[in-house]
């Protein structure tokens, strides 16, 4: 007994005295979480997060600490500011369970006369698996009448394209949990000397194309590419565009369509749909030519009132779609996009009915309610009933909140969990 | 201050030329050199733990199928009765078997491949300290998204980290 009052109240104070930080240089957060299995019992989950900030001159230094049930895995820091006319940003990242640095990255970025400039330099450790490599990157950006042109120079590092698969930036896992960590900055090469040097020229649209870019791309072997890509064209139908990828490699052609369909604004019921080419992937290259029909893969409603948002969701094709968690919005989503963009998604679950209730707290804050009821395409229960998940926020005043959720599937409770966030 | 911003940016250029005309001096190396099989140390809590399957700079789309043959699993202090097996990421489990000291499975992603990140998560109760799971690689095979056999990659069973 005496033991729980002397934790108690060191949290407490621990609490309190974090929350006399406001106002002072230093803020931050401390989230915490546990998740339990009650059969057999066991944690399923149990971490926790410290970020410190503080705040000097027009710069931000951040620690980030993220410990799970197995140990401490990350220790992070940054920092970032602006310095005249320049933004930096720098990333350190320790794994604190083996006692290694694993990787740096600092960018500095400015704007003179209309143009972009942009400096990414990384180092990753060689406690990575295929390390040690580093480099840097230059960035320039501007735009010439209506062209917008960018131009990297990469120097042993790339930089992340969101609308380039090829250039993903860098995610560092940790092998034995599962954890990682993403940055923008890829270092490619030991050692330095120029690797690579991508171009890029947008914004030209003329008749029946929205918009046409050509990207070359040479690396220090020479010549790897050159990429038009024709977005939105018009080919006449008002519910169809296609986008067109041609790209030439040096003893390779090859041409991409992908066909868009293009749906009115939905007065009441969201309808996905998409068009079905006799591809695998639905494109249109190669021997692949044919468009083989329209698919309606799935439904949504969704209407809010008063802090109320009540919303239903149903897949039609599971093969090929699913519900993301609500960790990740839970929204319709190909498989193979939730895949790559690392969103977790329910794989048996076709049709989601979700109630979610926002609200103003008692002494600060919002108060939140989510009741997730899922439907199963394998369950025999009533209905096809599959899993309920429930999660609730409450805030204790502005800075500090506390939360817990639970999820009952058809054997049983399945977990129990709870949280908290401290913030000053 | 202008000035000197300006300064600093023709600084900041002039060394990337410089270091850009030096083409190719670095060697052309990169941090993701083979494809890798990689088996995690096991995660020890209490009595349970837990071991990931992961990959990494998997070619032809990424890996789509796995295969371990009979005892390509070689186990110490595990309760091999508790195991569980669950694909992550789009994998499926289709079977699996553990008996004694060994153990094999068989898993699959019927949508896409994996270039890289975990693909199998196993969970068990461990008798003993210091629980070891092994692989053997001349009994695991690996598929690709096109349907075909990944013949060239490494087994990895001592890395802490690693990058896609």
């Amino acid at each position: 007994m005496t033991k729980k009052i002397l934790i108690a109240t060191t949290l407490l104070a621990v609490v309190v005295g974090l929350t006399l930080f406001a106002g002072s240089p230093f803020s931050g957060s401390w989230s915490g979480k546990i998740v339990i299995n009650p059969d057999p019992f066991s944690f399923a989950e149990l971490s926790s997060i410290i970020a410190v900030n503080y705040a000097v001159g027009g710069f931000v230094a951040a620690s980030n600490s993220e410990f799970v049930l197995t140990g401490f895995i990350w220790q992070g820091f940054g920092v970032t500011g602006t310095l005249g006319a320049f933004n930096a940003q720098g990333d350190l990242l320790f794994g604190a369970s083996t006692a290694d640095f694993i990787y740096d990255q600092v960018i500095v970025t400015t704007s003179i006369a209309g143009i972009d400039f942009g400096f990414y330099f990384a180092q990753l450790s060689d406690k990575v698996l295929g390390g040690a490599a580093d480099g840097f990157a230059v960035r320039l950006a501007g735009s010439v009448g209506v062209f917008d042109i960018v131009s990297i120079m990469e120097i042993g590092a790339q930089i992340e394209d969101e609308d380039d698969d090829n250039f993903n930036g860098i995610t560092i896992y940790h092998a034995s949990t599962g954890l990682y960590k993403h940055y923008v900055t890829n270092p490619i090469v030991v050692g330095q000397g120029f690797t690579g040097e991508k171009l890029t020229v947008s914004g030209w649209s003329f008749g029946c194309v929205e918009d046409i870019a050509t990207t070359l791309y040479m690396t220090c072997g020479g010549f790897d590419f050159i990429r038009f890509d024709l977005t939105g064209i018009d080919v006449g139908l008002p519910w169809l565009t296609f986008d067109v990828d041609l790209t030439f490699q040096l003893q390779i052609k090859s041409i991409v369509l992908t066909p868009t369909l293009v749906l009115g604004e939905a007065a009441c019921i969201d309808v996905y749909a998409a068009i079905l080419t006799d591809a695998q992937d639905n494109t249109i290259y190669g021997g692949f030519a044919s468009l083989t029909g329209i698919s309606l893969y799935g439904l949504g409603f969704s209407y809010s009132w008063d802090g109320v948002t009540v919303t239903d969701l149903t897949v039609l094709d599971t093969s090929c779609y699913a519900i993301t968690t609500p960790e990740y919005g839970s929204a319709i989503e190909e498989i193979t996009e939730a895949l790559k963009n690392g969103h977790e998604f329910y794989p048996d679950y076709w049709e989601l009915i979700s109630i979610e209730v926002v609200g103003d707290g008692c002494c600060g804050g919002s108060s939140t309610f989510l009741a997730n009821t899922y439907f199963n395409k394998n369950e025999t229960a009533l209905f096809g009933w599959g899993m309920t998940h429930i999660e609730a926020t409450i805030p204790i005043n502005s800075v500090i909140f506390l939360s817990g959720q639970v999820e009952v599937d058809t054997s049983g409770l399945d977990h129990i969990g709870f949280g908290f966030e401290v913030g000053w | 201050m202008a000035a000197r911003t300006r300064l600093i940016v023709v600084a900041m250029l002039a060394l990337g030329l410089i270091l850009g005309l030096t083409a190719c001096m670095g060697g052309w190396f990169t941090h993701e050199q083979n494809a890798t099989l990689i088996v995690g140390q096991p995660a020890i809590s209490g009595n349970r733990g837990e071991v990931l399957i992961s990959v990494t700079n998997m070619p032809n789309q990424g890996l789509a199928s796995i295969a371990i043959d009979d005892q390509g699993i070689t186990t110490t202090n595990i309760d091999l009765t508790s195991v569980q097996v669950e694909g992550l990421n789009g994998f499926t489990l289709l079977a699996s078997e553990f008996v004694g000291t060994h153990g094999r499975l068989t898993a699959i992603n019927s949508t896409s491949g994996s270039v890289g990140g975990t693909i199998i998560k196993i969970t068990f109760e461990v008798t003993g300290a210091n629980p070891t799971f092994t692989l053997d690689k001349t009994k695991v095979s690996i598929g690709s998204a096109l349907n075909t056999l990944i013949t060239t990659w490494d087994l990895n069973t001592n890395a802490n980290y690693y990058a896609k």
